[in-house]
């Protein structure tokens, strides 16, 4: 039956997070990379396939769109339980704190990660001309930042109260704006890691992209980020006064 | 405060709060309150602000004390889910899953809580609210009531030991708060216990068996209803009355012991103060009828619920 408990929360989760216009604006930034992609095909571009997909892969999918597609729903995750006074409808049940993270975060994963996931597979393998190593590569490493973001803002929806803008402040400015500047934040930075496990898994790809982590510091940090935050979040869900 | 009802002498207590205080900031919620809940219906009842929300939160597991313990079928309830398994909690927020049918949610409140017949006990307590014909429409389709109602039914879903609601009738009609009433009695005779929270004593006078009242986040007065209201009567009591002779009914009103004092207003009316409400109600129409004075109207000044509970927490 636990294992029922976690899928039933998983189930509401997902119904949760799949409604609404939220889904519309995941679709529509997700499909970005595929028009991109599409667009690259048909015109005749002055660049390399390979240059074109590490812009693809580096300026849009692991800098905006993957990050902003996982803040929308990953903070909603609680967050919206919070604003609709919900949340005592799910911890005032014998299931454990653990369950409903983790129901929360497949959740967000599912309907947020599978979508831009599915989009930089297809965008990628048509910008490389069909080389779906390529393709494969990328989504491997893009996948260990999806579930690290995941985390972080999953945390942050029932941590913070301003979770949207803060996770905005931290992909635009800590991870764009600081890590240009300041060397030593590329270390906390989940798209740093991303990156070098993309780099790592394929010497080919981001050559031109400046990346001071190798490709073990960047699994070892984006695991230690979903650790984490996964522990900080069953810890806050228990803890904290729910109104 | 231990006063268990007459019809459960040696029962233990089903909810120990002992000592407790919460403050938020530099906000005292509830102060050093301490009372025991046996099975039967019991109300938490005071004025808005008065830290029934708050107490019944810590009860309910959703936050900590700052100060003292809470004990729910002698087990902390903070921290440990395996005991809401025989808990039903409801908050006072009305919000539910609006993308969710009514079934759908009784459906999931029964599966989180590991029923055995799933299908059995959702019809059961979808039943006892009295709203198959609309189990399957959308919650965000429901009146404030029908929602309520549902909320109950995911709430009772799993027979707990002992059901926590926080402000149940809002948003009900008379009709939906006697069926409402009848349910609770109906679960109360099973040996359950039952807390509910009110801020309307009337709401809870034919419902409680006993009443905890809060006031500024202490409790007031602790008892049988009929207690609590015997103290209610001893309070002076200010009444107006309209008549065509105000200042010979003044004299005859006077000279009774139920009167402290009696003055005219600028519209010749008496405004009465008294401690016996009873006997001043038996003298009046006899004064009038001796005295030859016409009684046009006759209103208590200050018998809104927050006046009562002040009276109260001064006498404490």
């Amino acid at each position: 039956m636990m294992g029922g408990a976690l899928m039933v929360l998983t189930r509401l989760s997902i119904r949760q997070l799949a409604g609404g216009k939220r889904m519309w604006l995941v679709l529509i930034l997700a499909a970005l990379p595929l028009v991109f992609a599409a667009i690259f095909a048909l015109v005749d571009a002055d660049m390399t396939p390979l240059e074109f997909s590490n812009g693809l892969t580096n300026e849009l999918i692991a800098s905006t769109i993957l990050p902003l597609v996982m803040l929308v729903l990953a903070a909603a995750s609680f967050g919206n339980e919070l604003d609709d006074h919900t949340l005592p409808f799910l911890v005032q049940k014998p299931v454990a704190r653990w369950r409903i993270v983790a129901a929360k975060l497949i959740a967000a994963l599912l309907v947020g990660g599978v979508p831009v996931l599915v989009s930089a597979w297809f965008s990628t393998f048509v910008s490389t001309e069909g080389d779906a190593g390529h393709a494969t590569v990328t989504i491997a490493a893009l996948a260990v930042g999806t579930v690290a973001y995941a985390t972080l803002f999953t945390w942050a929806g029932l941590a913070i109260r301003y979770a949207l803008p803060f996770g905005i402040a931290y992909i635009f400015v800590w991870e764009a704006a600081l890590s240009s500047f300041l060397g030593g934040t590329r270390f906390l930075s989940v798209r740093q890691y991303m990156l070098a496990i993309v780099r790592g898994l394929d010497e080919e790809r981001l050559q031109n992209v400046t990346i001071e982590l190798s490709p073990t510091a960047g699994l070892i940090g984006a695991a230690l980020v979903t650790a984490v935050f996964i522990v900080l979040t069953i810890r806050r869900l228990d803890r904290t006064d729910i109104p | 405060m231990s006063d268990a009802p007459a019809t459960n002498g040696a029962a233990t207590p089903t909810i120990t709060v002992e000592r407790v205080s919460r403050w938020f900031g530099n906000v005292v919620a509830v102060n050093d309150v301490s009372f025991e809940i046996f099975p039967g219906i019991t109300a938490l009842l005071g004025p808005n602000g008065a830290g029934k929300t708050t107490l019944l939160c810590m009860i309910g597991g959703l936050g900590d004390p700052s100060d003292g313990t809470v004990r729910v079928l002698g087990e902390e309830v903070r921290s440990n889910p395996a005991i809401f398994g025989r808990i039903g909690a409801m908050s006072e927020h009305e919000s539910v899953y609006d993308f969710l049918t009514g079934r759908e949610m009784v459906e999931i409140a029964a599966r989180l809580q590991a029923v055995t017949n799933v299908a059995a006990a959702v019809d059961e307590a979808i039943e006892l609210v009295d709203l198959a014909a609309d189990q399957n429409r959308r919650l965000g389709g429901y009146s404030r009531g029908m929602r309520q109602r549902m909320r109950l039914a995911a709430t009772l879903v799993h027979s707990p030991e002992v059901l926590l609601l926080d402000e149940p009738l809002s948003g009900t009609d008379p009709p939906q708060r006697l069926h409402f009433m009848e349910v609770m009695r109906r679960i109360a005779a099973r040996g359950h216990t039952i807390v509910i929270s009110s801020h309307i004593l009337e709401e809870v006078e034919t419902l409680a068996d006993r009443i905890i009242l809060l006031t500024a986040g202490k409790v007031a007065a602790t008892g049988q209803y009929r207690a609590i209201r015997q103290k209610l009567n001893e309070r002076p009591y200010l009444v107006r009355i309209e008549s065509d002779r105000p200042r010979v009914l003044a004299a005859g009103l006077m000279a009774i012991d139920a009167v402290m004092s009696v003055e005219v207003d600028e519209n010749e009316r008496l405004r009465v103060r008294s401690r016996q409400v009873a006997e001043l109600q038996r003298a009046l129409p006899r004064i009038a009828r001796d005295n030859g004075v016409r009684i046009v109207r006759v209103e208590p000044l200050d018998d809104s619920l927050e006046s009562v509970f002040e009276y109260l927490a001064q006498q404490q």
